[in-house]
Protein backbone atom coordinates (compact mmCIF):
# COMPACT_ATOMS: atom_id res chain seq x y z
CA UNK A 1 0.00 0.00 0.00
CA UNK A 2 1.36 3.38 -0.97
CA UNK A 3 1.60 6.03 1.66
CA UNK A 4 0.66 9.68 1.54
CA UNK A 5 3.39 12.26 1.24
CA UNK A 6 1.83 13.85 4.34
CA UNK A 7 2.19 11.09 6.94
CA UNK A 8 -0.36 12.58 9.33
CA UNK A 9 -2.94 12.03 6.59
CA UNK A 10 -2.31 8.27 6.79
CA UNK A 11 -2.60 8.50 10.57
CA UNK A 12 -5.96 10.25 10.26
CA UNK A 13 -7.32 7.60 7.93
CA UNK A 14 -5.99 4.81 10.17
CA UNK A 15 -7.53 6.40 13.25
CA UNK A 16 -10.84 6.60 11.46
CA UNK A 17 -10.69 2.92 10.59
CA UNK A 18 -9.64 1.90 14.08
CA UNK A 19 -12.40 3.99 15.63
CA UNK A 20 -15.01 2.46 13.37
CA UNK A 21 -13.77 -1.09 13.95
CA UNK A 22 -13.88 -0.52 17.71
CA UNK A 23 -17.42 0.78 17.42
CA UNK A 24 -18.29 -2.30 15.34
CA UNK A 25 -16.94 -4.65 18.00
CA UNK A 26 -18.98 -2.89 20.70
CA UNK A 27 -22.10 -3.21 18.55
CA UNK A 28 -21.30 -6.87 17.93
CA UNK A 29 -21.19 -7.42 21.68
CA UNK A 30 -24.55 -5.67 22.07
CA UNK A 31 -26.12 -7.96 19.45
CA UNK A 32 -24.52 -10.99 21.08
CA UNK A 33 -25.88 -10.08 24.53
CA UNK A 34 -29.36 -9.27 23.26
CA UNK A 35 -29.56 -12.52 21.24
CA UNK A 36 -28.53 -14.31 24.46
CA UNK A 37 -31.63 -12.85 26.14
CA UNK A 38 -33.86 -14.71 23.67
CA UNK A 39 -32.55 -17.97 25.13
CA UNK A 40 -32.27 -17.04 28.80
CA UNK A 41 -34.17 -14.00 30.01
CA UNK A 42 -32.05 -11.84 32.28
CA UNK A 43 -33.52 -8.52 33.40
CA UNK A 44 -30.32 -6.97 34.71
CA UNK A 45 -28.48 -7.83 31.49
CA UNK A 46 -31.30 -6.32 29.44
CA UNK A 47 -31.03 -3.10 31.44
CA UNK A 48 -27.28 -3.09 30.91
CA UNK A 49 -27.72 -3.42 27.13
CA UNK A 50 -30.01 -0.42 27.09
CA UNK A 51 -27.52 1.62 29.08
CA UNK A 52 -24.65 0.67 26.74
CA UNK A 53 -26.54 2.14 23.81
CA UNK A 54 -25.63 5.69 24.90
CA UNK A 55 -21.98 4.78 24.65
CA UNK A 56 -22.47 3.65 21.05
CA UNK A 57 -24.32 6.84 20.15
CA UNK A 58 -21.37 8.79 21.55
CA UNK A 59 -18.95 6.77 19.41
CA UNK A 60 -20.95 7.59 16.30
CA UNK A 61 -20.79 11.30 17.13
CA UNK A 62 -17.05 11.01 17.68
CA UNK A 63 -16.52 9.34 14.28
CA UNK A 64 -18.69 11.90 12.57
CA UNK A 65 -16.74 14.79 14.07
CA UNK A 66 -13.44 13.20 13.14
CA UNK A 67 -14.58 12.44 9.59
CA UNK A 68 -15.85 16.01 9.14
CA UNK A 69 -12.55 17.38 10.38
CA UNK A 70 -10.59 15.11 8.03
CA UNK A 71 -12.77 16.10 5.07
CA UNK A 72 -12.22 19.80 5.68
CA UNK A 73 -8.55 19.44 6.50
CA UNK A 74 -7.48 17.12 3.68
CA UNK A 75 -10.08 17.66 0.97
CA UNK A 76 -9.70 14.01 0.00
CA UNK A 77 -10.21 12.54 -3.46
CA UNK A 78 -10.69 9.10 -5.03
CA UNK A 79 -10.10 6.17 -2.63
CA UNK A 80 -9.40 8.49 0.32
CA UNK A 81 -12.72 10.22 -0.25
CA UNK A 82 -14.54 6.90 -0.47
CA UNK A 83 -12.92 5.72 2.77
CA UNK A 84 -14.30 8.70 4.63
CA UNK A 85 -17.72 8.56 3.01
CA UNK A 86 -18.16 4.91 3.93
CA UNK A 87 -16.89 5.53 7.47
CA UNK A 88 -19.69 8.09 7.86
CA UNK A 89 -22.28 5.74 6.39
CA UNK A 90 -21.16 2.63 8.26
CA UNK A 91 -20.99 4.46 11.60
CA UNK A 92 -24.59 5.56 11.17
CA UNK A 93 -25.63 2.02 10.17
CA UNK A 94 -23.85 0.63 13.24
CA UNK A 95 -25.71 3.08 15.42
CA UNK A 96 -29.00 1.87 13.91
CA UNK A 97 -28.03 -1.77 14.43
CA UNK A 98 -27.24 -1.01 18.07
CA UNK A 99 -30.72 0.54 18.39
CA UNK A 100 -32.25 -2.70 17.14
CA UNK A 101 -30.22 -4.68 19.68
CA UNK A 102 -31.37 -2.29 22.38
CA UNK A 103 -34.99 -2.71 21.22
CA UNK A 104 -34.65 -6.46 21.72
CA UNK A 105 -33.62 -5.75 25.31
CA UNK A 106 -36.64 -3.45 25.75
CA UNK A 107 -39.02 -6.19 24.58
CA UNK A 108 -37.41 -8.59 27.06
CA UNK A 109 -37.92 -6.08 29.86
CA UNK A 110 -41.56 -5.92 28.81
CA UNK A 111 -42.23 -9.69 28.91
CA UNK A 112 -40.12 -10.24 32.04
CA UNK A 113 -40.31 -14.06 31.88
CA UNK A 114 -40.88 -16.87 29.43
CA UNK A 115 -44.17 -18.86 29.83
CA UNK A 116 -43.65 -22.53 30.80
CA UNK A 117 -45.52 -23.73 27.71
CA UNK A 118 -43.16 -21.89 25.28
CA UNK A 119 -40.76 -24.52 23.92
CA UNK A 120 -38.92 -23.24 20.89
CA UNK A 121 -35.55 -21.65 20.39
CA UNK A 122 -36.08 -20.73 16.72
CA UNK A 123 -35.68 -16.99 17.39
CA UNK A 124 -32.45 -17.63 19.23
CA UNK A 125 -31.26 -19.63 16.21
CA UNK A 126 -32.24 -16.72 13.98
CA UNK A 127 -30.23 -14.45 16.25
CA UNK A 128 -27.15 -16.64 15.96
CA UNK A 129 -27.29 -16.45 12.16
CA UNK A 130 -27.68 -12.68 12.37
CA UNK A 131 -24.62 -12.32 14.63
CA UNK A 132 -22.55 -14.48 12.30
CA UNK A 133 -23.48 -12.43 9.27
CA UNK A 134 -22.90 -9.14 11.08
CA UNK A 135 -19.43 -10.35 12.10
CA UNK A 136 -18.67 -11.18 8.48
CA UNK A 137 -19.77 -7.73 7.35
CA UNK A 138 -17.53 -6.20 10.01
CA UNK A 139 -14.51 -8.32 9.04
CA UNK A 140 -15.03 -7.47 5.38
CA UNK A 141 -14.60 -3.81 6.43
CA UNK A 142 -11.66 -4.47 8.69
CA UNK A 143 -9.82 -6.60 6.14
CA UNK A 144 -11.02 -4.61 3.11
CA UNK A 145 -12.10 -7.93 1.60
CA UNK A 146 -14.45 -8.01 -1.33
CA UNK A 147 -14.53 -11.80 -1.05
CA UNK A 148 -15.93 -11.75 2.49
CA UNK A 149 -18.30 -8.86 1.65
CA UNK A 150 -19.79 -10.86 -1.23
CA UNK A 151 -20.88 -13.66 1.12
CA UNK A 152 -23.00 -11.36 3.31
CA UNK A 153 -25.99 -10.79 0.95
CA UNK A 154 -26.12 -14.52 0.16
CA UNK A 155 -26.33 -15.39 3.84
CA UNK A 156 -29.00 -12.74 4.34
CA UNK A 157 -31.30 -14.69 2.01
CA UNK A 158 -31.09 -17.58 4.49
CA UNK A 159 -31.76 -15.23 7.40
CA UNK A 160 -34.90 -13.95 5.69
CA UNK A 161 -36.24 -17.42 5.12
CA UNK A 162 -35.49 -18.43 8.73
CA UNK A 163 -37.35 -15.28 9.80
CA UNK A 164 -40.38 -16.32 7.73
CA UNK A 165 -40.29 -19.74 9.34
CA UNK A 166 -40.17 -18.19 12.84
CA UNK A 167 -43.10 -16.01 11.93
CA UNK A 168 -45.29 -18.95 10.80
CA UNK A 169 -44.23 -21.05 13.75
CA UNK A 170 -45.26 -18.32 16.22
CA UNK A 171 -48.61 -17.83 14.47
CA UNK A 172 -49.30 -21.52 14.98
CA UNK A 173 -48.24 -21.33 18.62
CA UNK A 174 -50.64 -18.45 19.19
CA UNK A 175 -53.49 -20.23 17.43
CA UNK A 176 -52.94 -23.34 19.51
CA UNK A 177 -52.56 -21.61 22.87
CA UNK A 178 -54.18 -18.22 23.49
CA UNK A 179 -52.15 -17.85 26.68
CA UNK A 180 -49.04 -17.43 24.53
CA UNK A 181 -50.38 -14.55 22.40
CA UNK A 182 -48.87 -11.77 24.51
CA UNK A 183 -45.45 -13.37 24.78
CA UNK A 184 -45.28 -14.57 21.16
CA UNK A 185 -46.22 -11.11 19.86
CA UNK A 186 -43.22 -9.65 21.68
CA UNK A 187 -41.03 -12.47 20.35
CA UNK A 188 -42.20 -11.69 16.81
CA UNK A 189 -41.20 -8.08 17.30
CA UNK A 190 -37.81 -9.31 18.48
CA UNK A 191 -37.53 -11.51 15.39
CA UNK A 192 -38.25 -8.45 13.25
CA UNK A 193 -35.50 -6.46 15.03
CA UNK A 194 -33.05 -9.26 14.32
CA UNK A 195 -34.10 -9.52 10.71
CA UNK A 196 -33.47 -5.77 10.31
CA UNK A 197 -29.93 -6.22 11.70
CA UNK A 198 -29.47 -8.79 8.93
CA UNK A 199 -30.56 -6.29 6.28
CA UNK A 200 -28.28 -3.59 7.67
CA UNK A 201 -25.30 -5.98 7.71
CA UNK A 202 -25.92 -6.39 4.01
CA UNK A 203 -25.78 -2.60 3.58
CA UNK A 204 -22.40 -2.54 5.36
CA UNK A 205 -21.03 -5.15 2.96
CA UNK A 206 -22.26 -3.06 0.05
CA UNK A 207 -20.38 -0.02 1.37
CA UNK A 208 -17.21 -2.09 1.66
CA UNK A 209 -17.53 -3.10 -1.99
CA UNK A 210 -18.16 0.53 -2.96
CA UNK A 211 -14.96 1.50 -1.18
CA UNK A 212 -12.96 -1.12 -3.07
CA UNK A 213 -14.53 -0.89 -6.50
CA UNK A 214 -15.90 2.66 -6.57
CA UNK A 215 -19.20 1.39 -7.91
CA UNK A 216 -22.61 1.65 -6.30
CA UNK A 217 -24.98 -1.17 -6.95
CA UNK B 1 -17.66 11.36 -26.11
CA UNK B 2 -20.85 12.40 -27.87
CA UNK B 3 -20.20 16.16 -27.79
CA UNK B 4 -18.70 18.03 -30.70
CA UNK B 5 -14.91 18.02 -30.61
CA UNK B 6 -13.23 21.42 -30.89
CA UNK B 7 -9.57 20.48 -30.65
CA UNK B 8 -7.93 17.18 -31.51
CA UNK B 9 -4.26 16.41 -31.08
CA UNK B 10 -2.80 13.47 -32.99
CA UNK B 11 0.55 11.89 -32.16
CA UNK B 12 1.74 15.18 -30.75
CA UNK B 13 5.43 15.18 -29.80
CA UNK B 14 7.24 18.25 -28.51
CA UNK B 15 10.98 18.57 -28.05
CA UNK B 16 13.12 21.23 -26.44
CA UNK B 17 16.39 20.59 -28.26
CA UNK B 18 16.91 16.84 -27.69
CA UNK B 19 14.65 16.59 -24.68
CA UNK B 20 11.20 15.19 -25.35
CA UNK B 21 8.67 17.25 -23.38
CA UNK B 22 5.50 15.63 -24.74
CA UNK B 23 5.29 12.08 -25.98
CA UNK B 24 2.58 10.97 -28.38
CA UNK B 25 -0.36 12.97 -27.02
CA UNK B 26 -3.73 12.04 -28.51
CA UNK B 27 -6.42 14.12 -26.89
CA UNK B 28 -9.85 15.35 -27.88
CA UNK B 29 -11.13 18.55 -26.34
CA UNK B 30 -14.91 18.97 -26.51
CA UNK B 31 -16.46 22.24 -27.69
CA UNK B 32 -18.06 24.54 -25.11
CA UNK B 33 -16.80 22.49 -22.19
CA UNK B 34 -14.06 23.06 -19.66
CA UNK B 35 -11.14 20.65 -19.93
CA UNK B 36 -8.65 20.76 -17.08
CA UNK B 37 -5.07 19.60 -17.36
CA UNK B 38 -3.50 18.33 -14.16
CA UNK B 39 -0.16 16.82 -13.27
CA UNK B 40 3.03 17.54 -11.35
CA UNK B 41 5.33 20.43 -12.29
CA UNK B 42 7.29 19.67 -15.44
CA UNK B 43 4.82 17.07 -16.69
CA UNK B 44 4.18 18.93 -19.93
CA UNK B 45 0.76 20.43 -19.34
CA UNK B 46 1.91 24.01 -19.88
CA UNK B 47 3.89 22.93 -22.94
CA UNK B 48 0.72 21.30 -24.21
CA UNK B 49 -1.47 24.36 -23.70
CA UNK B 50 1.18 26.55 -25.39
CA UNK B 51 1.06 24.32 -28.47
CA UNK B 52 -2.63 25.01 -28.89
CA UNK B 53 -2.06 28.66 -29.87
CA UNK B 54 1.44 28.10 -31.30
CA UNK B 55 3.06 30.12 -28.56
CA UNK B 56 5.91 27.63 -28.63
CA UNK B 57 6.78 29.03 -32.06
CA UNK B 58 8.57 31.84 -30.27
CA UNK B 59 10.94 29.42 -28.57
CA UNK B 60 13.73 28.64 -31.02
CA UNK B 61 14.76 25.32 -29.53
CA UNK B 62 11.21 24.01 -29.49
CA UNK B 63 10.15 21.50 -32.15
CA UNK B 64 6.57 20.26 -32.58
CA UNK B 65 5.62 17.02 -34.40
CA UNK B 66 2.22 15.58 -35.07
CA UNK B 67 -1.07 17.33 -35.62
CA UNK B 68 -3.28 19.73 -33.74
CA UNK B 69 -6.62 20.05 -35.44
CA UNK B 70 -8.97 22.86 -34.54
CA UNK B 71 -12.26 22.78 -36.42
CA UNK B 72 -10.88 20.42 -39.07
CA UNK B 73 -7.82 22.61 -39.73
CA UNK B 74 -4.29 21.59 -38.78
CA UNK B 75 -2.98 24.69 -37.02
CA UNK B 76 0.63 23.78 -37.78
CA UNK B 77 0.05 23.70 -41.56
CA UNK B 78 1.88 26.34 -43.60
CA UNK B 79 -1.30 28.20 -44.58
CA UNK B 80 -2.14 29.12 -41.02
CA UNK B 81 -1.22 32.60 -39.85
CA UNK B 82 -0.32 32.32 -36.16
CA UNK B 83 -1.49 35.89 -35.51
CA UNK B 84 -4.98 35.15 -36.81
CA UNK B 85 -4.93 31.84 -34.97
CA UNK B 86 -4.18 33.61 -31.70
CA UNK B 87 -7.11 35.95 -32.27
CA UNK B 88 -9.28 32.85 -32.24
CA UNK B 89 -7.64 31.57 -29.07
CA UNK B 90 -7.46 33.81 -26.03
CA UNK B 91 -5.01 33.13 -23.24
CA UNK B 92 -4.90 33.99 -19.55
CA UNK B 93 -1.75 33.47 -17.53
CA UNK B 94 -0.84 32.61 -13.97
CA UNK B 95 0.15 36.15 -13.09
CA UNK B 96 -2.25 38.85 -14.25
CA UNK B 97 -0.37 40.86 -16.89
CA UNK B 98 -2.36 43.94 -17.87
CA UNK B 99 -0.66 46.34 -20.29
CA UNK B 100 0.66 49.53 -18.66
CA UNK B 101 -2.33 51.39 -20.06
CA UNK B 102 -5.80 52.32 -18.90
CA UNK B 103 -8.45 49.70 -18.20
CA UNK B 104 -10.24 50.80 -21.37
CA UNK B 105 -7.11 50.60 -23.52
CA UNK B 106 -6.26 47.16 -22.19
CA UNK B 107 -9.50 45.76 -23.55
CA UNK B 108 -9.60 47.96 -26.69
CA UNK B 109 -6.10 46.94 -27.76
CA UNK B 110 -6.98 43.62 -29.42
CA UNK B 111 -10.05 44.81 -31.35
CA UNK B 112 -7.99 47.81 -32.55
CA UNK B 113 -5.08 45.82 -33.98
CA UNK B 114 -7.39 43.26 -35.54
CA UNK B 115 -9.63 46.06 -36.90
CA UNK B 116 -12.76 44.53 -35.42
CA UNK B 117 -14.72 47.76 -35.04
CA UNK B 118 -15.57 50.60 -37.41
CA UNK B 119 -16.14 53.50 -35.04
CA UNK B 120 -15.19 54.75 -31.60
CA UNK B 121 -18.76 54.17 -30.38
CA UNK B 122 -18.65 50.62 -31.58
CA UNK B 123 -15.29 50.09 -29.90
CA UNK B 124 -16.57 51.53 -26.63
CA UNK B 125 -19.59 49.23 -26.82
CA UNK B 126 -17.35 46.22 -27.35
CA UNK B 127 -15.07 47.17 -24.44
CA UNK B 128 -18.04 47.57 -22.10
CA UNK B 129 -19.57 44.31 -23.30
CA UNK B 130 -16.30 42.46 -22.73
CA UNK B 131 -15.84 43.96 -19.26
CA UNK B 132 -19.41 42.94 -18.42
CA UNK B 133 -18.81 39.39 -19.66
CA UNK B 134 -15.73 39.19 -17.48
CA UNK B 135 -17.83 40.27 -14.50
CA UNK B 136 -15.70 43.38 -13.93
CA UNK B 137 -17.69 46.28 -15.36
CA UNK B 138 -19.87 47.11 -12.34
CA UNK B 139 -16.84 47.31 -10.07
CA UNK B 140 -14.75 49.64 -12.29
CA UNK B 141 -17.20 51.59 -14.48
CA UNK B 142 -16.31 54.90 -12.74
CA UNK B 143 -12.58 54.51 -13.26
CA UNK B 144 -12.34 52.99 -16.70
CA UNK B 145 -9.58 55.41 -17.66
CA UNK B 146 -7.38 54.58 -14.69
CA UNK B 147 -4.38 52.30 -15.23
CA UNK B 148 -5.13 48.57 -15.40
CA UNK B 149 -2.34 48.00 -12.92
CA UNK B 150 -4.24 49.98 -10.25
CA UNK B 151 -6.74 47.14 -9.88
CA UNK B 152 -6.53 44.34 -7.31
CA UNK B 153 -5.00 41.00 -8.39
CA UNK B 154 -8.37 39.33 -8.90
CA UNK B 155 -9.68 42.33 -10.84
CA UNK B 156 -6.52 42.40 -12.97
CA UNK B 157 -7.06 38.74 -13.83
CA UNK B 158 -10.64 39.48 -14.86
CA UNK B 159 -9.33 42.42 -16.90
CA UNK B 160 -7.04 39.97 -18.71
CA UNK B 161 -10.06 37.73 -19.34
CA UNK B 162 -12.00 40.74 -20.68
CA UNK B 163 -9.03 41.54 -22.93
CA UNK B 164 -8.95 37.93 -24.14
CA UNK B 165 -12.66 37.78 -24.97
CA UNK B 166 -12.78 41.23 -26.63
CA UNK B 167 -11.41 39.72 -29.86
CA UNK B 168 -14.25 37.14 -29.92
CA UNK B 169 -12.14 34.04 -29.51
CA UNK B 170 -13.62 30.57 -29.69
CA UNK B 171 -11.19 29.03 -27.29
CA UNK B 172 -9.81 30.36 -24.02
CA UNK B 173 -6.62 28.88 -22.60
CA UNK B 174 -5.94 29.45 -18.93
CA UNK B 175 -2.59 28.62 -17.41
CA UNK B 176 -3.12 28.45 -13.63
CA UNK B 177 -5.32 31.55 -13.68
CA UNK B 178 -6.05 31.51 -9.94
CA UNK B 179 -2.76 30.47 -8.40
CA UNK B 180 -1.85 34.07 -7.51
CA UNK B 181 -5.33 34.92 -6.20
CA UNK B 182 -7.02 34.72 -2.80
CA UNK B 183 -10.00 32.34 -2.29
CA UNK B 184 -12.64 35.02 -2.90
CA UNK B 185 -11.06 36.24 -6.14
CA UNK B 186 -10.64 32.58 -7.12
CA UNK B 187 -14.34 31.92 -6.52
CA UNK B 188 -15.24 34.92 -8.70
CA UNK B 189 -13.05 33.61 -11.54
CA UNK B 190 -14.51 30.11 -11.19
CA UNK B 191 -18.01 31.54 -11.30
CA UNK B 192 -16.97 33.40 -14.44
CA UNK B 193 -15.61 30.21 -16.04
CA UNK B 194 -19.01 28.55 -15.46
CA UNK B 195 -20.58 31.45 -17.33
CA UNK B 196 -18.01 31.66 -20.14
CA UNK B 197 -18.23 27.96 -20.97
CA UNK B 198 -21.66 28.53 -22.47
CA UNK B 199 -19.96 30.31 -25.38
CA UNK B 200 -16.32 29.25 -25.34
CA UNK B 201 -14.22 26.12 -25.25
CA UNK B 202 -11.98 26.41 -22.22
CA UNK B 203 -8.75 24.59 -21.44
CA UNK B 204 -7.36 25.24 -17.98
CA UNK B 205 -4.11 24.16 -16.37
CA UNK B 206 -4.44 23.96 -12.61
CA UNK B 207 -2.51 22.62 -9.64
CA UNK B 208 -5.62 22.59 -7.49
CA UNK B 209 -7.40 19.25 -7.76
CA UNK B 210 -10.43 20.81 -6.11
CA UNK B 211 -10.51 23.55 -8.71
CA UNK B 212 -10.33 21.01 -11.54
CA UNK B 213 -13.13 19.05 -9.88
CA UNK B 214 -15.24 22.18 -9.51
CA UNK B 215 -14.87 23.87 -12.88
CA UNK B 216 -14.23 21.21 -15.51
CA UNK B 217 -16.24 18.57 -17.27
CA UNK B 218 -13.22 16.72 -18.66
CA UNK B 219 -9.89 16.17 -16.94
CA UNK B 220 -6.59 15.01 -18.43
CA UNK B 221 -3.74 13.83 -16.24
CA UNK B 222 -0.21 14.35 -17.57
CA UNK B 223 2.87 12.73 -16.12
CA UNK B 224 6.45 13.03 -17.42
CA UNK B 225 5.35 14.11 -20.86
CA UNK B 226 2.71 11.40 -21.21
CA UNK B 227 -1.04 11.66 -21.16
CA UNK B 228 -1.76 9.05 -18.49
CA UNK B 229 -5.52 9.29 -18.32
CA UNK B 230 -8.35 11.41 -19.64
CA UNK B 231 -12.01 11.17 -18.81
CA UNK B 232 -15.05 12.77 -17.25
CA UNK B 233 -13.89 14.89 -14.33
CA UNK B 234 -16.28 13.24 -11.92
CA UNK B 235 -14.86 9.83 -12.83
CA UNK B 236 -11.22 10.92 -12.59
CA UNK B 237 -11.67 12.27 -9.07
CA UNK B 238 -13.85 9.53 -7.68
CA UNK B 239 -12.59 6.39 -9.40
CA UNK B 240 -9.60 6.95 -11.69
CA UNK B 241 -8.66 3.97 -13.85
CA UNK B 242 -4.91 4.38 -13.57
CA UNK B 243 -3.02 3.84 -10.33
CA UNK B 244 -0.67 6.72 -11.30
CA UNK B 245 -3.62 9.11 -11.46
CA UNK B 246 -4.96 7.96 -8.13
CA UNK B 247 -1.57 8.31 -6.45
CA UNK B 248 -1.17 11.82 -7.79
CA UNK B 249 -4.60 13.16 -6.90
CA UNK B 250 -4.54 11.62 -3.43
CA UNK B 251 -0.94 12.71 -2.77
CA UNK B 252 0.72 9.32 -2.37
CA UNK B 253 4.29 8.08 -2.83
CA UNK B 254 6.25 4.87 -2.27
Amino acid sequence: MKEHIVTTYDEDLNNLKTGLTEMGLKVEKQIFESVGLTKVINISKAKQIKRNDDEIDALETKIRKFATKTLSKRQPLADDLRKIIIALKISSILERIADHASNVASRILYVKKSPDSYHTDSIHQLGLLVIKNFSKALSSYEQQSEKIAETVPTQDVTINSVYETCFREHLHLMMEDRELIGFCTQMLFIAKELERIGDLSKVISREVIYNLKGKLR
Amino acid sequence: MTEKTKITTKKLNVFYEEKKALDNINLEIPAKKVTSLIGPSGCGKSTFIRCLNRMNDTIETCRVEGKIIIDKEDIYSKDVDPVLLRAKIGMVFQKPNPFPKSIFENVAYGPKIHGLTNSDDELEGLVIKSLKKAGLYDEIKDRINEPGTSLSGGQQQRLCIARAIAVSPEIILMDEPCSALDPIATAVIEELIDELVKNYTIVIVTHSMQQAARVSQQTAFFHMGNLVEVGKTEKIFSMPKQKKTEDYITGKIG
